[in-house]
């Protein structure tokens, strides 16, 4: 009754897509963290000529559907002859060039405000404790503001991450053949709507459950302060040091 | 007691306002090497916030700080305030100056020993082979040496002021700040914590101590200071003030005190 | 006790008859059609296109309003992608689709197809300057059979007019397949959802031609932002795309398609059809 081969057949097609999936994916979820480093940055300063143009970005990339933007920057800016004669024509012509530019763009604005209320939600004494250290502004960022926050906001990125695996199907409204892409002309061939969608939601699927393994991990890995207490062994004092390997651990 | 011509640490008309709230209004302190200085207040006294103004914490609108002789630049603003110039200086300042705080204030991602070293590594730039050794004889002095890689969520109250006393300790400073240290702990924690502080102060620390604790100011430090109202309001040896009990607020304060430790 | 046991049986009972007597009279009711909902895109012009007040207009509607006249049916027009056009129609979303729909054996494999009511022309756009000048502003009609023997001199001298270009089309379209047969080879190919993308990215440079309806190239050519846009070559007609446009069933109504077929044909014979369509495209292209 269910038409294996042709599931098989399908499966291979649009795993041969899997790479332009991927690339979509991972281009844009890097390029959009830089920007969003810059953003958060800017939203935080106590200049108002930095924090309110981010404060816009912020509205309007979290205010506006994803999919128009992505149409306004493929199909829109393209009108433009201003837009075409400039060197940012290079990427703006391919539509996977304006996928990536759009999606970061989408991600960055997201995630400006995870890190934000990350930053918020750090216990101030901590960073206190820092200052009276006598620690530089620079080292308090790298050494207490920056792993604190990294710890909170993991579970907030880890589903930022799944949706945005899950936009990158949209790139192919502009013409770029990702998996979804490569369903919808299989579907157009074949009309067999439900198969063929339903081994590309496989995919999917697939994909989100390896990112949500791979942030359970980290998120295991940098919280061992959120575990169980050990069981106290009271070992006998070291008045040399040097032989006991756990004190030299490294830490992240 | 060591006088000596030049003071540890001196703080000359600390300032400070909140909007229309005048915290602090001109509080004059010196401590010598070796003091140890409670300072006793009621709540609203102002005694935290001058503590805090100490190490820039907070930044006092008037008045000026010198650690050993060397003063904090400070600049003014176009409003009237003040504040410090030379971050670099205030840093280092800081990096001299060794803070307890109420609430411990650990660094909950690190472990136990790493929150000790940090300070020295990071501000010292000593290397980590000398860090880590002198962090596990501060350990063992303050008593948790076999808890060192644990985290701070994994210790009890007490456990966690005596490892932010290892890592204030590991900065070397030459005087330390105390700010309500045992307040948030239960009574029974208390001990443990107190029992450090008062070996610190037989070793000869210079201690400046914001408490609650008749106890450690009566038989521990040297010195005692009284503020009511953003004012020193007394100030002299804990025999002056606990057997002469100079004034009327402070006689106030002492007998409720008392009361509160009756009961 | 026994009388509310046969009291609430009686209940039951009564509900079962009144059930089985709907599903009856819904079973009936699909053997006498007094009401369809069709499909259309509504973004084809002049075939059918949403007018400014945000109504459903053009050849395509106007044509169906007539044949529901003739048949005494409620017809309600809808609104479809042409992506999901097919399969929704398979799901039971509606009734007929009608989208310049042209027949092909791979689409008769799934619906049925009402006869024919137009038969048009593909031709090549452009909207670079050079481009429009070497491929010549489009004028005559050639008839292809779709033999490829007997086509091949003028698909060899499309070939060289393609050779290394990108060329823009709508997916699932009967040009789609001719395109990607013929061209794949020697051009990249580009399939848009909608028509309007190919003629924007055209103009943006993105792509160098468009290959779509004539019709669909007339109407669009007229508006001012596509002044740029030429047709060129040569206007590809002929038994190579079939019988020509028809109406789109699901398999399993026969009797509904029977009924449009019926008022097709008065539609073709008292020239309605020919009326509308020279209305709508300037030239008569019933097949």
């Amino acid at each position: 009754m269910i038409d294996f081969a042709f599931l098989l057949d399908t499966l291979l097609k649009l795993l041969s897509a899997l790479p332009t999936t991927l690339t979509l994916f991972f281009s844009s979820l890097s390029l959009g963290l830089l920007l969003s480093f810059a953003i958060v940055g800017m939203r935080v300063s106590r200049c108002p000529l930095l924090s309110y143009p981010a404060r816009c970005y912020i509205m309007i990339f979290r205010g506006t559907p994803l999919i128009i933007q992505m149409y306004l920057i493929y199909y829109g800016l393209g009108q433009f002859p201003v837009v075409r004669d400039s060197f940012a024509w290079v990427v703006l012509r391919s539509p996977y060039g304006c996928a990536v530019v759009s999606l970061a763009l989408c991600t960055a604005g997201y995630t400006a405000e995870i890190i934000r209320g990350g930053l918020l939600s750090i216990p101030y004494g901590q960073i206190e404790a820092g200052q009276a250290i006598g620690m530089s502004r620079l080292a308090l960022l790298r050494r207490i503001i920056a792993p604190v926050t990294l710890r909170q906001v993991l579970p907030a990125y880890s589903t930022e991450a799944i949706l945005m695996l899950k936009a990158t199907a949209l790139a192919s409204l502009i013409t770029v053949w990702d998996v979804t892409g490569i369903a919808q002309q299989i579907i157009q061939r074949t009309y067999r709507t439900m198969e063929v969608f339903a081994c590309a939601a496989f995919i999917y699927l697939v994909l989100n459950y390896i990112i949500v393994r791979a942030m359970r991990w980290l998120e295991h890995r940098l919280t061992p302060h959120l575990r169980e207490r050990p069981v106290h062994t009271p070992t006998k004092a070291k008045l040399d040091a040097g032989s006991n390997p756990k004190s030299l651990r490294s830490s992240l | 007691m060591n006088t000596q011509p030049k003071a540890a640490l001196s703080v000359s008309n600390i300032q400070k306002s909140y909007g229309q709230a005048h915290v602090l209004k001109g509080i004059s302190l010196n401590a010598h090497k070796g003091d140890v200085v409670s300072i006793l207040g009621a709540s609203g006294s102002g005694k935290s916030t001058f503590l805090r103004c100490i190490n820039l914490l907070e930044t006092p609108d008037e008045g000026s700080i010198s650690l050993n002789g060397e003063t904090i630049e400070m600049k003014r603003l176009r409003d009237g305030r003040q504040v410090p110039s030379n971050t670099r200086q205030v840093e280092q300042i800081r990096s001299r100056l060794g803070m307890v705080f109420q609430s411990f204030n650990l660094w909950s991602h690190r472990s136990v020993i790493e929150n000790v070293i940090e300070g020295p590594m990071r501000v010292l730039k000593r290397s980590r082979a000398e860090c880590v050794e002198e962090a596990e004889q501060l350990l063992q002095k303050v008593g948790l040496y076999d808890r060192r890689d644990y985290y701070p969520a994994h210790l009890s109250g007490g456990q966690q002021q005596r490892v932010a006393i290892a890592r204030a300790l590991a900065m070397n400073p030459q005087v330390m700040l105390f700010d309500e240290p045992t307040s948030a702990l239960d009574p029974e924690l208390v001990g443990e914590v107190l029992k450090v502080m008062r070996g610190l102060a037989e070793e000869g620390r210079t201690m400046l101590v914001v408490t609650h604790e008749m106890g450690f100011a009566r038989h521990v430090s040297n010195r005692v200071v009284f503020m009511q109202d953003g004012h020193i309001d007394a100030q002299g040896t804990p025999a002056e003030l606990f057997e002469g009990l100079p004034t009327e607020r402070f006689r106030q304060f002492v007998a409720s005190h008392q009361l509160r430790s009756a009961e | 006790m026994t009388t509310i046991k046969i009291k609430a049986l009686t209940k039951q009972v009564k509900f079962a008859l009144i059930g089985v007597a709907l599903l009856c009279a819904s079973v009936s009711e699909a053997k006498e059609w007094t009401a369809v909902t069709i499909a259309t895109e509504a973004a084809y012009p002049p075939w059918n296109m949403t007018l400014p007040g945000g109504t459903i207009g053009g050849f395509e509607p106007e044509l169906m309003a007539d044949l529901c006249a003739r048949m005494k049916l409620k017809c309600t027009l809808q609104a479809q992608d042409w992506d999901g056009m097919i399969p929704s129609l398979q799901a039971g979303k509606f009734d007929l689709i009608m989208d310049a729909i042209v027949i092909t054996p791979e689409r008769e494999k799934v619906i049925a197809f009402s006869r024919p009511y137009a038969a048009t022309q593909g031709v090549l756009a452009a909207s670079d300057p050079e481009l429009i000048a070497r491929a010549g502003v489009a004028g005559e009609v050639v008839k292809l059979t779709g033999d490829a023997a007997l086509d091949k001199p003028y698909i060899d001298q499309m070939r060289t007019l393609l050779k290394g270009k990108t060329i823009g089309i709508s997916s699932g379209t009967a040009y789609t397949q001719f395109v990607e047969t013929n061209f794949k080879d020697i051009a990249s190919i580009r399939e848009y959802k909608k028509s309007d993308e190919h003629v924007l990215d055209l103009q943006a440079g993105r792509i160098d031609f468009s290959f779509d309806d004539v019709t669909f190239f007339s109407s669009v050519l007229d508006m001012p932002e596509n002044k740029s846009v030429s047709m060129v070559g040569s206007k590809i007609g002929g038994p190579i795309w079939g019988p020509g446009e028809a109406l789109g069933f699901r398999q399993d109504t026969p009797e509904l398609k029977a009924k449009f077929d019926e008022a097709l044909s008065a539609a073709l014979a008292d020239g309605t059809v020919k009326r509308l369509t020279e209305k709508w495209f300037k030239a008569d292209i019933t097949p």
